[in-house]
């Protein structure tokens, strides 16, 4: 949907996005090397690292993902804030400074520190990759729903003016620019926030006196979008140019979402509230919730009808309102088993996404790691708290748009100000840069370090590592922004959810192995990282809600249709890794062993090596 | 280029850390083995009446700033 464009959002976007290029022109003086470009030259200091982890880390679907879920269903959305922190424990506590001390510039340089193997780099880039890109894929969905309202332009044009940006600062001065870009934009995300949950606690709560606002159930509201776009609201035409919540606020006094009474039968404003009272007015409220049904007429007119819902708000502040997690207040032990291989994913996910581990090669040492790690946990720690806030006062401030979950945070801003809207937004815009930024990086060092030039040969100076990185990241950029287009009405939190499910089926049981278990051969590494990454990915696409929201199916066919019992596959295949490093570690090994040595022959599987690296 | 014969040491978990990575691990694991199987204890209130969920929930999230400052005091990070 179409939003207003607001000149002063126009004016902070444009001064972002000028500031944020001309930092990457200069800074690309500084990345001429391969050790500049790729890793900053090592030199970051903690405290800028650890800032920057969050911004690295806090990508759309944490900020605009899980506010508009929360908004919308209420406590499932805060169930990835904690999953999204809780990996962060497995960061700090086995990887982070293993992986610094063995590592270079990407992650295939730890899972490859013992091996010198062409196979695990060629392993380990592919998934980078595979991460990489069903990371990106929301992250441009989020850059299009961003600068959709703010400037204007239609989704398409949202997603090539944040993917060209990106790229620019990618090619320019690689993981320099990376660095500041998501230094400047986790601080500021946290701070803002910040402010605008003082805003929603300094609110309080009130009863809209409408109708609609009420919630009283029952109470409909339909949206109609002819064949030919025209729109329709209850019937009459709704002007190109203005939005649903607008069109509600102009004929009821108020948008979607709101308190429809408060607890002891209060009407008026609650007034300030702290952050515990806040909640626990909140529980004791009715909220009006809209419960949505979508059907086609037979001139193909797309009708969407919005029925008013007075829900307890404790029952919002529990697990299982969504779709996604329903299951968990029903009796079917198969969605309970969904919902603990997402959190499951969530928790080990996080220290096996590429585009973080590589973060750790931008400190020097591996107390810094250590340190920015803590920061990082600070950080954002302190913003997943946020979001439970920034969700409910979204779904109590009258400003939903109910067609676009993934507006929730921003359309909240712009309930108290449309400055606060236009900063938030442009704030929002640098969480898409930051992010996408990094993933870039991961990618581009896959592409350039580890395949071209360590296992092909192509790229073995550190200029042409320099100059092929840079390619692939056009190519990548390019790549990501025709994927954000294609995908423009996926769920970008659940997309992220994927991309944790295959990182840690992929990547956790290899770099587990090679830090810690000896017994470990080059053979198990190269089985676990393909067995997890097929694995996992084979069965996140034969999934009914893959089927049912990428491949087009209805809900009950899609499900008929599904290879797999469940959707989230961590529980299955994270264990399918470690199993498969075990048992192909073991049997290299026993092999190895028996096998009679000629006279200076060497054993791979039973000795290390060091043969071709590039550094 | 890192040393890719770094020594054991280098590859270790310190026991503390392991201690501090158990208890996280505890806490999470028994988060989700309730929400997942006893949804209805998450109902209660505990906390000025905020439920269990949400108490437990920023709890985790406030465990883990706790413990990664732990992390620093005396753990091997903390040594140059």
């Amino acid at each position: 949907m179409i939003h207003a464009t607001d000149p002063l959002a126009v004016v902070i976007f444009v001064a972002l996005v000028a500031a944020t290029l001309v930092l990457s022109a200069r800074l690309g003086r500084s990345a001429k090397s391969a050790g500049g470009y790729f890793a900053a030259h090592g030199q970051i200091g903690w405290f800028v690292n650890g800032v920057a982890f969050a911004g690295d880390y806090l990508s759309a679907a944490s900020f605009l993902g899980i506010c508009g879920m929360i908004a919308f269903f209420g406590y499932d959305g805060f169930l990835y804030s904690i999953g999204y922190l809780a990996g962060w424990i497995v960061a700090l506590f086995v990887v982070a400074e293993p992986v610094k001390r063995l590592g270079k510039y990407t992650f295939a340089d730890a899972l490859d520190a013992r091996f010198g193997s062409r196979g695990i780099r060629i392993a380990a880039a592919t998934s980078t990759l595979v991460v990489s890109v069903f990371y990106l894929i929301p992250q441009m969905v989020g850059a299009g729903a961003l600068v959709k309202p703010l400037l204007g332009v239609p989704h398409w044009a949202g997603v090539l003016m944040v993917g060209g940006t990106v790229t620019f600062i990618v090619t320019t001065a690689g993981m320099v620019s990376t660095t500041w870009v998501q230094f400047v934009k986790g601080g500021l995300l946290v701070v803002f926030c910040t402010v605008l949950v003082g805003l929603i606690l300094g609110r309080g709560l009130d009863v809209p006196l409408d109708a609609v606002g009420r919630g009283i159930p029952g109470t409909t509201v339909t949206l109609s979008v002819r064949p030919d776009g025209t729109r329709l609201v209850d019937g009459e035409p709704l002007a190109a140019d203005r939005q649903l919540d607008t069109e509600l606020r102009k004929r009821f006094g108020t948008g979607f979402g709101s308190v429809a009474s408060l607890p002891d039968g209060a009407t008026g404003p609650t007034g300030s509230l702290g952050p515990i009272a806040f909640l626990e007015t909140f529980s004791r409220s009715e909220i009006t919730t809209w419960r949505k049904s979508d059907s086609v007429e037979a001139d193909g007119t797309k009708v969407t009808t919005f029925t008013a819902v007075a829900t307890p708000g404790d029952s919002l502040l529990l697990p299982g309102g969504s779709p996604t997690f329903k299951g968990i207040r029903a009796d079917e032990t198969v969605k309970r088993l969904d919902f603990l291989s997402l959190m499951l994913a969530l928790f080990l996910g996080t220290a096996s996404l590429p585009h973080i581990l590589i973060r750790y090669y931008t400190v020097p040492d591996a107390r810094s790691a250590r340190k920015s790690t803590v920061v990082g946990i600070a950080t954002i720690g302190l913003f997943y708290v946020l979001t439970l806030y920034l969700g409910l006062g979204a779904m109590t401030s009258g400003a939903l748009d109910p067609t676009d979950s993934n507006m929730a945070a921003p359309l909240l801003a712009r309930s108290f100000s449309p400055t606060l809207f236009a900063a938030i937004s442009a704030i929002a815009f640098t969480t898409v840069l930051g992010t996408v930024s990094g993933l870039l990086m991961a990618g581009a060092g896959a592409v350039a370090h580890d395949l071209l030039a360590n296992a092909f040969g192509v790229a073995r100076d550190d200029r042409s590592q320099v100059r092929w990185g840079r390619v692939a990241a056009v190519g990548l950029g390019c790549g990501a922004m025709v994927l954000g287009i294609l995908f423009e009405r996926m769920n970008v939190t659940f997309l992220v959810g994927w991309a944790f499910n295959i990182a840690a089926s992929a990547n956790l049981p290899s770099l587990v192995g090679v830090l810690f278990w000896k017994g470990t051969t080059k053979a198990g590494v190269v089985a676990a990282s393909l067995v997890g990454l097929v694995s996992s990915l084979a069965w996140v696409l034969s999934s009914a809600e893959t089927i049912e929201k990428v491949y087009g199916f209805p809900a009950a066919e899609a499900a008929e249709l599904a290879w797999v019992p469940f959707t989230q596959p961590g529980l299955v295949t994270i264990p399918l890794g470690f199993v498969t490093l075990g048992v192909v570690s073991w049997w290299t090994r026993a092999r190895a062993t028996a096998r009679p040595l000629r006279a200076g022959a060497r054993n791979d599987e039973a000795m290390p090596r060091r043969d071709s690296r590039v550094d | 280029m890192p040393d890719p014969h770094a020594p054991d040491a280098d590859r270790r978990v310190a026991p503390r850390d392991l201690a501090l990575f158990a208890v996280y691990c505890l806490a999470y694991g028994g988060f989700m083995a309730v929400a997942a199987f006893r949804l209805d204890w998450l109902a209660r209130p505990v906390v000025g009446g905020v439920n269990l969920a949400v108490a437990w929930g920023v709890g985790l999230i406030a465990l883990a700033i706790v413990l990664a400052a732990a992390a620093l005091v005396g753990g091997r990070g903390a040594k140059p």
